[in-house]
């Protein structure tokens, strides 16, 4: 664990979901959460972050779809486990110490909590944006809107993970749904 | 006399006064039945008929009153014939009389006769008066009157006569008779004396005779018994000179005969007991048991002698033999001792070592049995540090759930701060510290946790060896136990050993004496066999050859080597047909010693008339020196010497 006294850059620049944290984006330095799944380091904004959890045994949902594992209970509130990992190509986590990440979302007048499987939980580091380096192009079609940018850091390069695009846009077409 | 003779004089005296006896007797019994007739045919008749003649005239007389008193002239006619019959009775009766009638009586008979004839005259008045009665009825009771007085009258008179006269015949006749009675008794009794008497006679002759010539038979006998006894009981020189010549002296003599022969035998018997067995038995018959017997015995007797002599030698030179080996077993058995006595002392040795080997071994026992039990002991220790250890491990795994707990709450807080922007700035450095002591905390547990796993492996290792090593301890300590009992097994079976060696001490100690007895014993066997010899040369077996010595010759001295080869050339040349016949028939072995050695055969042909042939002789008179090498045979031609007699 090394020492995390970098400037806080937002690297984001949007605020759609209408978090209250949106609000004061440039007081504190942008503090992102490193995990790994498979091999590669995911970075996500620790805001949207409510808790981290021990695997815990999940409950599978009736009729529920591919990429939904299933139910944890979480203090007396049932929160959906959703397979990240399928949803933007990576391995799934099956390790034993695996973490599950719970995120919150702004839903309306109350907030829905989702959760995701994390191979490894790396740390909390702050960030700036001069640190972000653009996702390399391809020179193809490939749409790449869940990934805001990278970041170096000393695990390994992070792919900064727009958390709110990949769980929330249900509706719209997924990163790999190509028409 | 013989006896024959005797018996047959015996026979002929009583046969004699038997003949004389019975003829006394005819005559005495034939004059007694004279008598008897006498008495029965005269003197009775002569008694009777009176008696009869009166009972005729007691009729007439009766018949005389009928007539008188019947009334009928047919009755007294009857009456008067019943009269006239009576009449001629008495008339024949009185003729018979007459014919036995003794002259004494003619006196009486007279009266009769004239009585009788009164009686008929007045019959002649009687017949008229009654029948001038029967005729007369008028004049019957006179007539009847008349009659009864003539009857009782004149008639009874002459009745009574010629009835006392008859009474008087009878008397006489009577008292004749008895005289005849007496007479005849005398007779008898006289007859019966003599009948008697010279039966006596007989009786005594017959008895005497008897005694006589038993008494002749039992004596003879009885003497013949004793010698024919004397002669079983073997008494040769038993008197058998009879007394008298008849069959019981035949006996005698031929028991004399057969006692003479019996004691011929004996003589044979004691030569043979005196050793000499060249007594000719002949047996006296082909049914002769005993000489039989006799002659198989001393036949018998010879060969065995002759046996008995062959091998009384050999019995003495086996008994030197049995003393060499009864010497040489006596060496072994004192060699057997001294050898005993050192595997005693090696086995003393031996038995002390292993006695020595048993404490070590029971020591080691003990010791072995301390090392099981410690190494049990430690096999525990090590379970329990194992299971110490394992302990430790989950523990640590306590401390690292704990480590990794509190860094997922250090993520949490971190997160927290983050979410707090500037003013959780002071935490999220808390946070991060707490993360990172989490962080090493987790890792010393790790690192401790590594360590005490090494240490658990390390330990079970240590403990399944040692594990795998009591089995084997366990085995050593019983193996040793093992060792320790046959280690004691041992020193007792080397104390039997011990034991049986000085047991077969013992016994060899015996065997020794045995030997040196059997020596003794055997010297004097061989002493004995020489006296068994000895003995032996008493018999002499036949041809004048003492049975002993030739056995003994043959035994002891062997014909030596020389002899045998001058005999085996004397017999080579002897056959073959040399050209002097005469010499070489007559002297061979002058003629093998020729061909021996010719440079002394002239010296020697100078003496053969002189010396007899013979090769010892003139081998060792003369001193012949014989070229024994020039012509050797081989063993399977010799031919042996013939056997001079």
């Amino acid at each position: 664990m090394t020492e995390m006294r970098e400037a806080v850059l937002d690297p984001f620049g949007f605020d759609e979901g209408g978090g209250d944290d949106g609000g004061e984006e440039d007081s504190p330095p942008p503090t992102v959460l490193t995990f790994t799944l498979g091999a590669q380091i995911f970075a996500v904004d620790v805001h949207r972050v409510q808790e981290i959890l021990d695997r815990t045994a999940i409950s599978p949902l009736p009729n529920a779809p591919h990429d939904v594992l299933g139910m944890i209970d979480l203090r007396g509130q049932g929160i959906a486990i959703v397979d990240l990992a399928s949803r933007i190509g990576a391995p799934t986590a099956n390790n034993a110490d695996a973490r599950i990440i719970v995120f919150e979302f702004p839903n309306g007048d109350h907030s829905t909590s989702l959760g995701v499987l994390a191979e490894k939980v790396l740390r909390v580091r702050e960030m700036s944006d001069k640190d972000v380096e653009p996702v390399p192009e391809t020179l193809s079609d490939w749409r790449c809107d869940v990934a805001g940018g990278m970041i170096r850091t000393e695990d390994g390069i992070a792919m900064i993970l727009e958390i709110d695009r990949i769980l929330c846009d249900a509706g719209r077409p997924g990163p790999f749904d190509f028409d | 006399m013989t006896i024959k003779s005797k018996l047959l004089a015996a026979f002929a005296v009583l046969l004699l006064l038997l003949a004389v006896l019975t003829g006394i007797a005819v005559t005495r019994f034939a004059q007694f039945n004279t008598a008897l007739q006498r008495i029965v045919d005269e003197s009775a008749e002569a008694a009777l008929l009176p008696v009869s003649m009166e009972a005729e005239l007691a009729e007439l007389a009766a018949t005389q009153l009928r007539q008188a008193v019947l009334p009928g002239a047919a009755a007294v006619q009857a009456a008067h014939e019943r009269i006239l019959q009576h009449r001629a009775t008495l008339k024949r009766l009185e003729d018979k009389l007459a014919t036995v009638a003794k002259p004494s009586d003619a006196a009486d008979l007279a009266e009769f006769d004239t009585a009788l004839a009164k009686i008929v005259a007045l019959e002649k008045q009687l017949h008229e008066n009654a029948l001038t009665g029967a005729q007369d009825r008028s004049r019957r009771d006179q007539m009847r009157t008349r009659s009864v007085l003539l009857l009782l009258g004149p008639v009874a008179e002459a009745v009574q006569s010629a009835q006392g006269a008859l009474n008087r015949v009878a008397e006489r006749h009577r008292a004749i008779m008895t005289d005849e009675k007496v007479r005849a008794e005398a007779l008898y009794r006289r007859g019966l004396t003599i009948v008697l008497g010279a039966a006596a006679l007989a009786l005594l002759i017959g008895a005497g005779g008897a005694l006589w010539i038993s008494g002749a038979i039992t004596r003879g006998l009885r003497r013949a018994g004793r010698v024919a006894q004397e002669v079983a009981s073997g008494n040769p020189n038993v008197d058998c000179t009879p007394e008298r010549r008849d069959e019981i002296g035949d006996l005698l003599d031929t028991i004399g005969e057969m006692n003479a022969r019996l004691s011929d035998m004996a003589r044979a018997a004691d030569m043979i007991s005196a050793g000499d067995l060249t007594v000719d038995v002949r047996p006296r018959s082909a049914e002769d048991q005993l000489g039989l017997s006799l002659q198989r015995m001393v036949a018998r007797l010879r060969s065995v002698m002759t046996e008995v002599c062959t091998n009384a030698a050999s019995v003495a030179e086996s008994a030197i033999a049995v003393n060499d080996t009864a010497e040489r077993l006596q060496a072994g058995s004192t060699q057997q001792a001294s050898a005993a006595e050192e595997a005693s002392a090696a086995m003393e040795e031996m038995s002390s070592n292993i006695r020595h080997s048993t404490e070590n071994a029971a020591q080691t026992e003990k010791i072995a049995t301390q090392a099981s039990a410690e190494a049990r002991d430690s096999g525990e220790a090590v379970a329990k540090a194992v299971d110490a250890m394992r302990t430790i491990a989950e523990k640590i795994l306590i401390v690292q759930e704990i480590a990794r707990q509190t860094d997922l709450l250090a993520l949490n807080a971190a997160v927290e701060a983050a979410r707090a922007g500037s003013h959780g700035k002071g935490f999220a450095v808390v946070a991060s510290e707490v993360r990172k002591l989490a962080e090493r905390s987790r890792n010393a547990a790790t690192e401790i946790g590594q360590l005490s796993s090494e240490t658990l492996s390390v330990s079970e290792i240590a403990g399944r060896k040692l594990t795998d090593l009591l089995p084997s301890i366990q085995r050593t300590s019983d193996l040793v136990r093992e060792i320790s009992a046959a280690t004691r097994e041992q020193s007792i079976g080397a104390d039997q050993i011990n034991t049986a060696i000085q047991e077969l001490d013992a016994v060899i100690q015996q065997n020794a004496s045995s030997a040196t007895t059997t020596a003794e014993v055997s010297r004097s066997l061989a002493d004995q066999s020489t006296e068994l010899r000895a003995s032996i040369a008493h018999y002499r077996i036949g041809r004048g050859d003492a049975a002993a010595p030739s056995g003994s010759a043959a035994a002891a001295s062997p014909p030596s080597k020389p002899a045998a080869k001058a005999a085996a050339k004397q017999g080579r040349s002897t056959p073959s047909g040399s050209s002097k016949p005469g010499t070489a028939d007559a002297k061979p072995a002058s003629s093998a010693k020729r061909k021996a050695s010719p440079a002394t055969s002239r010296a020697e042909t100078s003496e053969q008339p002189s010396t007899p042939p013979g090769p010892r002789h003139g081998a060792t008179e003369k001193g012949y020196a014989l070229d024994l090498l020039s012509e050797d045979i081989p063993d399977s031609e010799f031919e042996p010497m013939p056997r001079a007699s």
